[in-house]
Parts: C-alpha cells; structure tokens; sequence
C-alpha cells in the first residue's frame, strides 16, 4: 500500500472503530436503546463490495480470466452544519501493471509492493463539501467530483444497470470515468419543470483521453438537465453538455528528431490543443406508481462527439443505448449497444453488444450475469463473460434516479 | 384606459400578496390530509408519496425538488420512512428553510410512542427500521398527535394565524373522537378521558360506567378483539394495537423480502392450523402470493388502502381508518 494512503486508512479505521464504540447503548425501561449522544454526530459509514469473475476466448483481453475482488467503496457522509455537508468516496481495488510502473520509483520495498498479487491501491473517487441553498437557488460543491458529461458518467459504478460503464466513457475517460478536483456552481431554474444548469471547473485526476500525465489539465463543462414527468408512471430526463478542456500534446515527428539529438530531458516537444465534447443523453422510465417494486422499464442512450482546434485530429464519435427491463421483484434483463471510435481516429471503432441477467437479492445485493461480443476495427473480435456480485453494508443509501 | 389597467395590475399583484398561501410539503398523503384540515384555506399543501404508491420504494424524482424547493414547510413521518429518497430530495432542493433542523422542517414522529424498536438492528433481519415500525398514522391516536405537532408548528411559524389553526385543531380532534367513540361517549365523557382509558385498556368499563353503548370505530371493531389474520408487511402494528387484533404471520419473511416458496408453505400450514380467515395487503402489494393463498385455503383477501388516496374513495384521513374498519368488519357481512 502507498504511504500516502496510509494515513487515510488509519483514519477510516479510527472511524469506524468509534462509531461501534459509541454505537453500543444502554436499554432503558422502555425497551428503547439511548444511543450515546456521540454516535449521533458520527458520519454514515458505508462499504460496497464489487467482485467479479471474467473470462474471455482472448488470451489478451481487457482483463485476465478469473476471480477478482474489482473494487471495494467505503464512503463517509455527514452534514457539516445546517449550511453544508460532505461527501467522501474511497476506492480500493488491485493497482493495475500501468500503476505499478508509474509508481515502481515511490516504493518502499520494505512493505508489500507493486507487483505482489494482493497488492491494493486506495483511491478518493469522490470527496466534495456541498453548500446546500446558497441565495438564489444556487449550490456549490468543491473537491474531487465526477464531471458532469452525459449521464453514466456522473454514476458510480455499483449504481449502474450493466457490468461496466459504457465504452464511450471507458475509451474516453479511463475505467472508472471522468472525475476532477475543483469547483461546480449549479442552478435550479425557475422553469415550472425541473431544470438544472451545471458549470463544473475542474482539473482532471483521471485517465481521460485528452490528459498528457505530465500536469493536471483544468477544464471546463456545462451540464444542462431537464426532467419531465409524463404522468404517474413515465418519466424523460434529457441532458445536454458542453465540455472545454486544454492540453498539451508531443508531435510524434518533432519527438522522433529531437530525440535522436538531444538529451531524453530535452525530448518534449509539446502543441497546445483545445478538445471539446458536445454530448447528449435521454433517459425513458417506465415504473407503475402503484407497484414500483415489481416492475420497470428504462430506455438510456447518450451521444458524444469529440472536437478539436488541430486540424490535423480529426473528429470522433461515440454512443450507447441500453434497454433495462425488471420483470419481477427481484429479476432484471437488460441489453446494451455500444458503438465508440478511438479519440481522434474514427477509422478506428469498436461495437460492442451486450446482454446482462440480475439477480436482485434484495436492496442490499445483486448477483449479475453478462455477456459482451466485442467487435474491434483493428484487432480480433472477443467473447466476454462476466459474473458480479455487488452488495452494500451499512446505513440504507437512498435511491439514485 | 391606461391608469386604470395599471392600477388593475397593482391590485391583483397585491391582492395575490395579501393571500400568499403558505406552501406545505408533507412526504405522505395522510400527512398532507391532516395538514389540509388544520391549515384551512391559509395553506397549500402538496405530498411526494402517493397514497397508493409504496413509502419505502419511491425514487426521488427531481420533479419532488420543485415541489422542495418552493416550500415553507416540510413534514415527514420520519422513523426512516423516506430515508431512500428524503435525503436527495433535501440535498437538491437549495432551501434552507426545509432542511434537517431548520424552523420549516418537521418530523411528527418526535411524541409518537413507538413500537418495534429492535434491540439490534442487522440486515439479517430484513429490512427494519433502527428506529422502530414507522406505520403509526395507522392509529387515530397518532392522528392526533400529528395534528397537534403540525397545528404547533404553524402557530410558531405564522402566529398571526395562530387562533385560526388552533380551532381547525380542536374542529379536526372532536371529528375524529367522535369517529373513533361516537358521539355520545364523547360528550358526556370527553375525548382525552376516553383515549387515555383506551390506552390503559379501561374503556370497555368507562363506557359501561357511563351507561353507553360502544360506538365509532371501536365499537365496530370490539366483536373482533383477538382476531388473528395474515398480512403481508408489518404495516398494521399500530393500528392493531388501538383496536386489539393480531397479524399471526406476514406474507413477507422477513421486513422488505419477497415471499418464498417454503415460507408460503408454512403459511398454508398455519392458516389451517389456526383457523385464520382474513388477510389484509396494502394495495401497492402484489397478489400473487395471496391469491395461492386463497386458493389453497379459501381465506378473504382483503386489498386496502394504508394511505389516503390510496383508493379513490379515500380521500381524507377519516376515509382512511373507515376503509381499514371496514376490512375487518364487512368481509364477514359485520358481527
């Protein structure tokens, strides 16, 4: 485990050994328990397991055959004051090859290392401070938060209807999505149905297309989010998002020459781009009011086109759309279409189409079965199989839209 | 022409200060029923719960951080009832107002006495509440507990109405005890001497004492006292206890789980062994499992509403507790 993330496990630790201190009460003559006045001010403390099994007819698939724990979430969750609240979202999962070469230099080789089977790196997915009402109808939020483009994106990963996050946003953003530490300013309009307008200013602390690695890039992104009730049972949610992002990019024949004279200090030769993404996303509900529990229906698909001011980068597209249908309470079916080009190249495509099949055991856990046949412009077609168990401990989350 | 089309709009924009409502949001129907009788025409009351939908298993749609948004007050039934989507709602909605703490916010729950507090709570044991079984706006009682909290609240907040909620109040409490004892007994008696001996379980001697017959609601359910049934969810602990009837088994194992087929087995076995003929289900339940029970059995299904509006013909709380009396006593033509 990295040093620096040992601290903020000592912290989770100490935290959750209080809470069960301070959660033991005494009965009192009325049957009810008097929980200590303390664990009142304690923060909600949750884990979400996500385990995974994977096998692909590929030798070299995305990922290695066999069983995995993916990732583990502990979240923390309190308000501050009457004014403002907090949010922190820790991951922890296996550090992968490209995470240990990076970091081989940092090692401490006393301790268990990169390259150990269990070694796990921890992770902020999310932390931000929320000002809840700021005068009119404003909020702010500032920390590490998921960019606000289309809507898979903004979701982590337990809360999604399929395996994995679409491939668009996989290809694009990294695996886990795109996320960032800055500052959003949101705005609820006065419209007489809900809109919300987002302006997130972030600098990138992921693996999206447009990060060089050397330096964090800032970015901007305005999210705009419509929602219609369409009676008691349907609802639309449309979203649109403009994304700006600046970065700087080493021209491959400039390196080439410089390289071959120079010092490998002196290599980097660098052009500053502008990338942009136009996206767009729908979401269709159908849930009977009357027996919400036993059944629904969710038609999502969102679109991305991916800009930039390089004329010689040429424009690239991505897309999805994924029909889920709940036929009984604990019974879910879904289907998904993926269709993304490789940014900046959209010779290059990938199409992928997927099957899943849950198994809701109740609130708390599912058990998924899936099924992706990945078709690849420039490589071999793969079949994936895929077996997920996720489950949460902790207080009742509330239930994502 | 002109004067007087501005002077027109000066005065309706005036009048509509003037008649400003107060705009309540309750998390619930019943809630909402009750705060409709003690606001009077001074409030506009909205819920986010529909009475026929599921408390436990609704999304918070963004469309209910309008309806947050915009409000003065906020009531809950609190106990962890909303606590799957009350939070997002909250969050969303920029109203410091509202908020957990703040002067607008309101949980009725704080003078309930509540039952099923588990000792431990663990997910083991399904889904239940840490803070005990929310469903308490099922006894009468505790509608007029609600009433008072909310009759309260909106005295504080808008004193200048205070006189006008306190007699909605006391309009709305006579209503219900004459609902709950009938007229008589609350006359000559009075309606907190009545509750209280319907809390110490003298009242059968009280009305005895006073030479009157048992009327209302308990009246009609006295014949059924120790009455045994089958429910599907423990939505009636609270109701069952004012009128001193007994849910044998539920259709659900466990608080929250869909029902087995091995546990539905030993509700065949029980309901024989027992004599059981009665089941009562919300109507946000699905029948499934209680038509198998039927037909193994022959007991009644009866499908009722645990909120208001959860049918169309209950449209008010008194409608509510009329609905759930009937359950019991119409389904075997009344003792």
């Amino acid at each position: 485990m990295e040093k620096k993330y040992s601290g903020i496990l000592l912290l989770i630790c100490l935290l959750i050994i209080s809470n069960f201190m301070f959660a033991d009460g005494d009965k009192d003559n009325t049957g009810t328990v008097q929980v200590s006045s303390q664990s009142l001010f304690n923060p909600q403390i949750s884990v979400i397991g996500d385990f995974l099994f994977f096998y692909s007819d590929l030798d070299d698939s995305i990922l290695e055959d066999g069983f995995d724990i993916r990732e583990v979430e502990v979240s923390f969750s309190s308000n501050i004051d009457v004014f403002a609240r907090a949010d922190f979202y820790f991951g922890i999962h296996r550090e992968s090859d490209s995470d240990e070469h990076s970091d081989s230099e940092e090692h401490d080789h006393s301790s268990i290392g990169p390259g150990h089977p269990s070694h796990y790196a921890m992770h902020l997915e999310e932390g931000y401070v929320t000002f809840l009402a700021l005068p009119a109808d404003f909020q702010l939020k500032l920390g590490k938060i998921r960019t606000a483009v289309g809507r898979a994106n903004t979701k982590h990963l337990h809360s999604l209807n399929w395996i994995d996050y679409p491939l668009v946003v996989q290809n694009y953003f990294g695996d886990e999505g795109m996320a960032g530490v800055g500052g959003e300013l949101s705005w609820l309009t006065p419209l007489p149905f809900y809109t919300e307008i987002k302006y997130q200013l972030l600098h990138d602390e992921s693996d999206a297309y447009f990060n060089t690695g050397e330096e964090a890039e800032w970015y901007h992104n305005f999210h705009w989010k419509s929602f219609f009730e369409l009676g008691a049972d349907h609802s639309l949610e449309l979203g649109f998002s403009y994304f700006l992002a600046e970065s700087q990019i080493a021209h491959e024949h400039e390196y080439a020459e410089e390289a071959a004279d120079n010092d490998a200090e002196e290599e980097h030769v660098y052009e500053d781009i502008v990338h942009s993404i136009f996206a767009a996303n729908m979401t269709y509900m159908w849930r009977p009011a009357i027996r919400a529990k036993y059944t629904k229906i969710i038609l999502t698909a969102e679109y991305y086109y991916f800009m930039s001011d390089n004329d010689e980068l040429k424009d690239s597209t991505g897309l999805y759309a994924a029909l889920d249908y709940q036929f009984a309470s604990r019974w879910m079916i879904g289907a998904r279409y993926d269709y993304t080009e490789r940014p900046y190249d959209p010779d290059r495509y990938e199409n992928h189409i997927s099957g899943y099949f849950t198994f809701i055991q109740s609130e708390y856990a599912y058990l998924r079965a899936g099924y992706t046949f990945a078709d690849i412009s420039d490589a071999e077609s793969d079949n994936r199989f895929y077996l997920q168990l996720n489950f949460g401990i902790g207080p009742h989350r509330a239930h994502d839209f | 022409m002109k004067r007087i089309s501005i002077l027109l709009i000066i005065f309706t924009a005036f009048s509509l200060l003037i008649s400003a409502d107060i705009d309540i949001v309750t998390t619930t129907s019943d809630l909402a029923a009750i705060a409709s009788e003690i606001g009077g025409d001074k409030v506009k009351v909205q819920h986010i719960a529909m009475g026929y939908e599921d408390p436990h298993h609704l999304l918070a749609k963004p469309s209910y951080i309008l309806k947050a948004n915009k409000a003065d007050i906020w009531i809950r039934i609190g106990m962890e009832l909303e606590i799957g989507w009350e939070p997002n709602i909250l969050s969303g909605a920029r109203n410091s107002d509202i908020l957990v703490g703040s002067m607008g916010f309101l949980d009725v729950s704080d003078r309930i006495r509540k039952l099923d507090v588990p000792l431990v709570a663990d997910r083991s044991m399904g889904d239940v509440h840490p803070e005990g079984n929310p469903h308490y706006w099922l006894d009468p009682m505790n509608g007029r507990i609600i009433a008072e909290e909310i009759a309260e609240k909106l005295s504080k907040l808008y004193p200048e109405y205070a006189d006008y909620f306190d007699h909605n109040f006391k309009e709305f409490i006579t209503r219900l005890d004459i609902r709950m004892f009938g007229e008589e007994a609350v006359k000559k008696i009075g309606g907190k001497l009545l509750w209280k001996a319907s809390e110490d379980g003298t009242l059968k001697r009280l009305l005895v004492e006073n030479n009157l017959k048992p009327a209302g609601w308990y009246g009609r359910m006295l014949p059924y006292q120790g009455l045994k049934y089958i429910a599907y969810h423990s939505t009636w602990v609270y109701f069952n206890r004012r009128f001193r009837v007994e849910t044998a088994e539920y259709i659900e194992p466990k608080p929250g789980l869909s029902p087995t087929p091995s546990h539905l087995a030993s509700l065949v076995k029980l309901i024989g062994s027992e004599k059981i003929t009665l089941l009562i289900q919300s109507v946000h339940y699905s029948t499934k499992a209680s038509e198998y029970l039927h037909a193994k059995t022959g007991l009644k299904v009866m499908e009722v509403a645990s909120s208001v509006g959860g049918k169309p013909e209950i449209k008010d709380y008194f409608s509510l507790i009329d609905g759930l009396v009937d359950a019991f006593t119409v389904q075997d033509g009344g003792k």
